[in-house]
């Protein structure tokens, strides 16, 4: 492995690199690059050869032009959440560290937008922009930490995006610098836009664009009302039915989640939610609006729920309470740490209507190979986050994870659904891209990506298949290995 | 609902056309013609925009191969519960819209030539064009209406583009489902494409229940500073409107949307903390009549020119002292967040003034898109991420055969 | 997270090292909360990438000495134990990794000054000593090595009077409970007038004090630091002298408390392992007791005084304890409780990081006393000698008139006072340096 041990092209590329940069904000120490090998899917870990920290889009620009100059890889990295390996190092190339880009330039209340750089964390534009009576809609469970150009770069979601929808519909205009470091402005702050949606199209692109540094977005005023209720039912299905009959009724709540048994398990240890006892399922609907809509559209959700096979419903009497459900529910991905050594977070899309059959196709797979699934997702818009739990120190028990992961990935795909709603591609995803979009359509797509990076240094190794991985180091072999797509290097 | 099998023989051909043809054939692409100026690319020999960064519009060497999208009609796929509809290219805005209001259900950042407050369209014009619209040229215009500022515009609902590229490759962009975060996102790419990077086949969207009922606020404001002052404090607060726009004499529109018996009470609460502003309740016939007249003004008018400019509100003040030096009406769109430029041809030269146009926007850093107009290039003024999408297009259109940008 | 340790060959900190290691999930949530990552926006300054980095010195894939900077650069606050959502004891992972690898990076500077600290700080008698030997160095401070010199710096100019404590105070009228309460080490020397506090609060409550003399060090500066032997001997030593016949055994010192509360795992495999699981099971901070027994006694002030209250860091994120001392104060008449917009941060003052990372300490005690002086209140209320001594002096740097400082405690003890308002007027009255 070439690991931490530059070739003379390398030497020369770290010597221009210092020239660069200050030298505390060129990390090259092993104990400093060992940190940034993994992000939030540790089961891939890749050590960079040297870590920058830019405090500014010039030093990016010229970060990116040296990388091209010298044919090194680069990934761009905020607070390294990432659930699809989509910020892993490639082991000849470096991390930017966008952190200490976590400025935000401007809140206008006049037109309800904010300029942030994008090492700020999504939730620190909420707070910035509370002042005014406005927030950022966007919230993936992850908000506290997860950073705004991370979300850009992967078009994240997450609780409210049947109605709000994902990153990309609040992200209004971004100076980027493309992959060979120019600089150029994308969108503005404008909501409307004129000519192709360049903006749209970076926007999701995992970072094989290049970097957005100066991002517009768009705050919306906190809604007047809200109105929160976590419902218990006996079983998935009967949860199942009751988004489809909420659904069908034309209510439009801001949120339609779902747990089940083992992810109320870990939320009530690990934040002290209390759930309905016996429920083998809940539901949380939020209605958010007018005072006036709200109040009127509870009565019409009562009585849905009502005629829904409920086992208990609890409304949420005040903000405090609200907060409490909502913090079961954002904790419970990492909080399965606490029933199970080790898990597997997936991410996949099924049409709603298929929601019930889906969940039970993968109980019968979890059945089948013997590993626990835990679920916990966005019932609002089909989005799974089936978690396999496993002990990884028993022999083979990750292999079978995988396995079981990528029968649910390909089983929603055959249901009309896609591989990711909210978490990328990534490296945990690209031997399904094919599955998905078909062999022309994902080597169209590669073009487009050679089209602005020919020699493909911008997070190289992520999105497509069959490309040269970065590095992997795992405890065992890595199925991807096994299958010959990934390789060590 | 089923794929109808002509229509998957038409695309075959087209595909097949750009196949043989040989590299230099240009192509052009029309849907319902309903905004001439997005059309020729390279028809006539008179070079109206050669400043930079635009440049010279390349002519043609062989005659323009048309092709008409129109015959490419129906409805693909349709699933309520999904909240998705899928349709050919070519199929009428109107026909789609009749069917989704049949399950309650609108395209919610709405069709500009119609108007969600109720289903008739007095103005000839914009009944001719509201009847020739197609929901392919919707997405390659990226021209929606009012319904933008709630719950977001077009870009934001399509989900799936099938389409031919300059090479006569059928690729799909997306996917038919409403959360998708799995490659490019090449359908927003074709929003507002122009035509420019293939010829869509079909479109996918993402509907929403339609709101049951709708009230609007007209508020009366003479100067620009109060107008933007009232469109502040509408975003600022917690009223979910479904839209505001301000009309060309300087009136603003607000309308509200939900439940019959909620709607009043909003009302009230929103003019008692604008009160003072004049401002009266449109409700039924007069609300219709109201944003049905405000719908005329853009798109029932024949022999006028008419640009989109995208601008911040803040913005809006530089906007509108260069457009009131040019004698150019406007009125401004989604919250504060467009204008609509018009002139007609009385004054002098449409062209004229469309260059004038072109080069107050190369300063002003704004970029416009010419709806109506003599213009031979959809666009005017500056396009500051010209080099991104000139990068994206060589892959889409290797010879140019689409037109330039 | 997945590892390749064997528990059984780590020794007694072996269970609670992999554990640790094993629950967390890499997901990040620990950063935001992370006072070094705050400051650097480093992976190897986060909670996330300690844990990380200390998997792979423990796998053999790194040395002790590639993860020796980002260790020291720790507070050892457990802000990121409150945030975790997959409860990864990072405390205890920090403590059994110092014992098993850190110990070996030490430059030799580094030892003078670590053995500075270890050999006096525990210790009153010498502790009084180092701060007289130190004050004669004061003056020539910048001749010293700069590994040594922040001990002098924070040396306070005056001493209090050497406290005498009572073994037994009794209250008049009925009795409502019976504690030991623990006098604390550095803070027996540098501020008595805690204790005394502590000690009229308690006895107006109707609580009965004991006082066991000969108090020695709880073993907890020793027991972060990785010493484990070292603590083990301090806790049985002190263990020896607890009487049980009460109802709780109280501390006013955070630092101590959190590692009070974990005695059972420091009094592992000696003698005293029975009394140190007896001692878990009893020892409570003084504000939480009072919280929980309920005063009986209305306190009041005679004016409006703004009072922000600072969590110490072993207080809210090592034992959790934050809305007890805010309801206490709640409950004085005329208080008004003013939060930080940083509540729940580190101070910098961190134990000894403040003589050990004297930069990154510096920063943190600037930027809280910047962000009290900007909330203009009359006076800062805390739990914890260290964080006083850290906030008392960057108040003094920032301000000509800076709000004083107090033990909640005292705070409690001043509202019972029909005199209070001349003194609480009275800034200088409150530095460390009377009793």
């Amino acid at each position: 492995m070439p690991l931490n041990s530059p070739t003379i092209a390398g030497a020369e590329f770290l010597a221009k690199l210092r020239e660069l940069y200050p030298p505390e904000r060129v990390l090259t120490k092993r104990g400093q690059l060992a940190a940034y090998e993994s992000d939030g899917l540790t089961v891939f870990q890749s050590r960079p050869m040297a870590v920058v920290v830019p405090n500014d889009i010039e030093e990016i620009s010229a970060t990116l032009k040296l990388c091209q100059t010298y044919g090194v890889p680069y990934v761009p990295r905020g607070s390294g959440t990432s659930l699809s390996g989509g910020c892993v190092p490639h082991a000849e190339g470096i991390v930017i560290a966008l952190n200490r880009m976590n400025r935000i330039l401007q809140v206008d209340p006049l037109q309800c937008t904010a300029v942030v750089e994008p090492g700020v964390i999504n939730l620190e534009i909420s707070k910035a922009a509370s002042h005014y009576g406005l927030y950022y809609a966007p919230d993936p469970s992850s908000q506290i930490v997860c950073t705004i150009g991370g979300n850009l770069a992967f078009n994240a979601g997450g609780a409210h995006c049947l109605k709000y929808g994902m990153t990309s519909n609040h992200v209004l205009g971004a100076k980027v610098v493309l992959p060979d470091g120019e600089i150029v402005m994308l969108g503005d702050a404008s909501l409307e836009h004129v000519g192709p949606d360049l903006m749209g199209m970076f926007v999701g692109s995992e970072g094989l664009f290049g970097i957005a540094v100066e991002i517009t977005v768009r705050l919306l005023p906190k809604p007047a009302a809200f109105h929160t209720v976590l419902v218990g039912y006996a079983g998935m299905k009967a949860a199942g039915d009751a988004v489809a009959q909420i659904v069908a009724s034309g209510l439009l709540p801001g949120a339609l989640e779902i747990m089940d048994s083992l992810s109320m398990e870990a939320a009530t240890r690990a934040v002290g939610v209390e759930y309905p006892v016996g429920a083998k399922a809940v539901l949380i609907v939020e209605l958010d609006g007018t005072t006036e809509t709200v109040e009127i559209e509870k009565l019409q959700l009562q009585r849905l729920l009502e005629a829904s096979a409920a086992t208990a419903t609890l409304v949420a009497a005040n903000a405090e309470q609200r907060a409490k459900i909502w913090k079961g529910r954002k904790s419970a991905f990492s909080a399965v740490g606490l029933i199970s050594p080790d898990f597997l977070v997936q991410d996949c899309v099924v049409p709603r209507t298929k929601l019930g059959q889906v969940l039970e196709e993968i109980e019968q797979l979890s059945l089948e190979s013997g590993l626990r699934v835990a679920n916990v997702f966005h019932a609002g818009d089909g989005n799974l986050h089936p978690l396999i739990l496993f002990d990884g120190r028993e022999p083979g028990a990750l292999e079978r994870a995988e396995a079981l992961s990528a029968k649910i990935i390909r089983l929603c795909i055959q249901h009309g659904g896609s591989i990711t709603g909210e978490h990328g591609v990534g490296m945990e995803k690209r031997e399904f891209m094919p599955d998905l979009f078909g062999n022309s359509d994902v080597e169209f797509m590669r073009q487009l990506r050679r089209a602005l990076d020919p020699q493909e240094v911008s997070n190289r190794g992520k999105m497509f298949p069959d490309m040269e991985a970065p590095s992997l180091r795992l405890v065992g072999l890595h199925p991807l290995e096994s299958q010959g797509i990934a390789s060590r290097m | 609902m089923p794929v109808v099998p002509a229509c998957e023989t038409q695309i075959k051909d087209w595909a097949e056309l750009f196949l043989r043809a040989p590299a230099e054939q240009g192509f052009l692409i029309q849907g319902g013609g309903t905004k001439p100026a997005m059309l020729p690319w390279s028809a006539g020999n008179e070079t109206v925009l050669t400043e930079e960064p635009h440049g010279p519009v390349k002519a043609s060497p062989l005659p323009l191969q048309v092709i008409q999208t129109a015959s490419l009609s129906g409805i693909i796929e349709y699933c309520p519960a999904e909240f998705t509809i899928t349709a050919y290219a070519g199929t009428p805005v109107s026909e789609v819209l009749a069917v989704l209001r049949e399950h309650g259900q609108y395209l919610p950042f709405e069709s500009p030539y119609h108007v969600p407050t109720g289903e008739t369209i007095d103005s000839p014009i914009r009944a001719e064009v509201a009847s020739r619209t197609t929901m392919g040229g919707l997405v390659a215009s990226g021209i929606h209406g009012p319904g933008r500022l709630r719950h977001g515009g077009l870009r934001d609902f399509v989900l799936e583009v099938r389409y031919i590229d300059g090479t006569g490759t059928v690729r799909r962009g997306g996917r038919r489902v409403v959360k998708n975060a799995a490659g490019f996102d090449i359908p927003k790419l074709m929003v507002g494409s122009c035509g420019r990077l293939g010829v869509i086949v079909d479109v996918t969207f993402k509907v929403f229940p339609q709101p049951r009922d709708y009230l609007t606020l007209h508020f009366m404001s003479e100067q620009l500073e109060s107008t933007v002052e009232i469109i502040s404090t509408l975003l600022t607060h917690p009223w979910d409107l479904d839209a505001i726009e301000v009309q060309p004499e300087g009136s603003v529109l607000v309308r509200l949307s939900g439940h019959t018996d909620a709607l009043v009470k909003h009302g009230q609460r929103i003019q008692s903390r604008l009160s003072k502003y004049y401002s009266s309740f449109l409700t039924g016939l007069q609300q219709h009549q109201a944003w049905s007249a405000y719908a005329d003004g853009l798109w029932g008018q024949n022999d006028r020119s008419l640009v989109k400019v995208p601008v911040p509100l803040r913005r809006i003040f530089e906007l509108d002292e260069v457009l009131e030096e040019l004698e150019i009406q406007r009125a401004y769109g989604s919250g504060g967040n467009v204008a609509w430029l018009q002139w007609n041809k009385v004054m002098e030269s449409q062209l004229a003034r469309l260059k004038r146009l072109h080069k107050a926007m190369l300063q002003l850093q704004l970029l416009g898109h010419v709806i109506q107009g003599p213009s031979l290039h959809p666009f005017c003024g500056a396009a500051p991420g010209r080099p991104f999408f000139e990068r994206l297009k060589t892959v889409f259109d290797p010879h140019g055969r689409l037109g330039v940008f | 997270m997945l590892h390749e340790l064997e528990s059984e060959k780590l020794g007694p900190h072996g269970p609670a090292v992999t554990q640790a290691i094993s629950s967390c999930v890499h997901c990040g949530f620990c950063l935001p909360t992370c006072p070094t990552y705050q400051l650097l926006g480093e992976e190897e300054n986060s909670p996330r990438g300690r844990i990380f980095l200390m998997k792979e010195v423990l796998e053999g894939e790194l040395k002790p000495a590639d993860i020796a900077d980002s260790i020291d650069k720790c507070l050892g606050c457990a802000a990121c134990m409150t945030a975790c959502p997959s409860g990864v004891n990072y405390d205890q992972l920090l403590t059994g990794y110092r014992h098993l690898k850190h110990a070996r990076t030490r430059t030799w500077l580094q030892r003078v000054r670590d053995f500075m600290v270890h050999s006096t700080l525990p210790y009153a008698e010498r502790f009084r000593w180092a701060i007289r030997m130190g004050r004669l160095f004061k003056p020539f401070a910048r001749l010293v090595p700069a590994t040594i010199r922040p001990m002098l710096e924070l040396l306070p100019d005056r001493l209090p009077a050497k406290a005498e404590w009572p073994s037994l105070t009794k209250v008049e009228g009925r009795r409502r409970g019976r504690v030991v309460l623990l006098t604390g080490c550095a803070q027996d020397v540098l501020a008595p007038r805690i204790t005394k506090a502590a000690i009229s609060v308690l006895v107006r409550n109707g609580v009965e004090v004991v006082i066991p003399p000969g108090q020695g060090c709880c073993g907890a500066l020793s027991w972060h630091a990785g010493r484990a032997s070292v603590a083990a001997k301090m806790a049985s030593d002190l263990l020896q002298r607890i009487p049980q016949d009460v109802d709780a055994v109280l501390t006013t010192t955070a630092g101590c408390g959190s590692t009070l509360k974990e005695y059972s795992h420091v009094t592992t495999g000696t003698p005293a392992h029975q009394q140190g699981i007896w001692l878990e099971q009893h020892v409570k901070d003084v504000c939480e007791y009072l919280d929980e027994l309920g005063l009986t006694q209305p306190a009041g002030l005679p004016r409006l005084m703004r009072v922000a209250y600072h969590d110490a860091c072993h207080l809210l994120h090592a034992q959790k304890v934050g809305q007890a001392p805010r309801r206490l104060l709640g409950k004085i008449k005329n208080l008004q409780l003013v939060e930080l917009p940083s509540a729940g941060s580190c101070c910098g003052s961190a134990g000894s990081y403040n003589i050990e990372q004297p930069g990154l300490a510096e920063v943190l005690g600037r930027d809280k006393s910047r962000e009290i002086l900007r909330t203009e209140v009359h006076a800062v209320a805390t739990g914890n000698i260290g964080c006083m001594v850290q906030l008392q002096r960057h108040l003094r740097e920032s301000s000509n008139n800076p709000p004083p400082v107090w033990h909640t405690i005292e705070v409690l003890e001043r509202a019972y006072r029909p005199r209070s308002l001349t003194e609480m007027d009275s800034g200088a009255q409150m530095s460390p340096t009377v009793s």
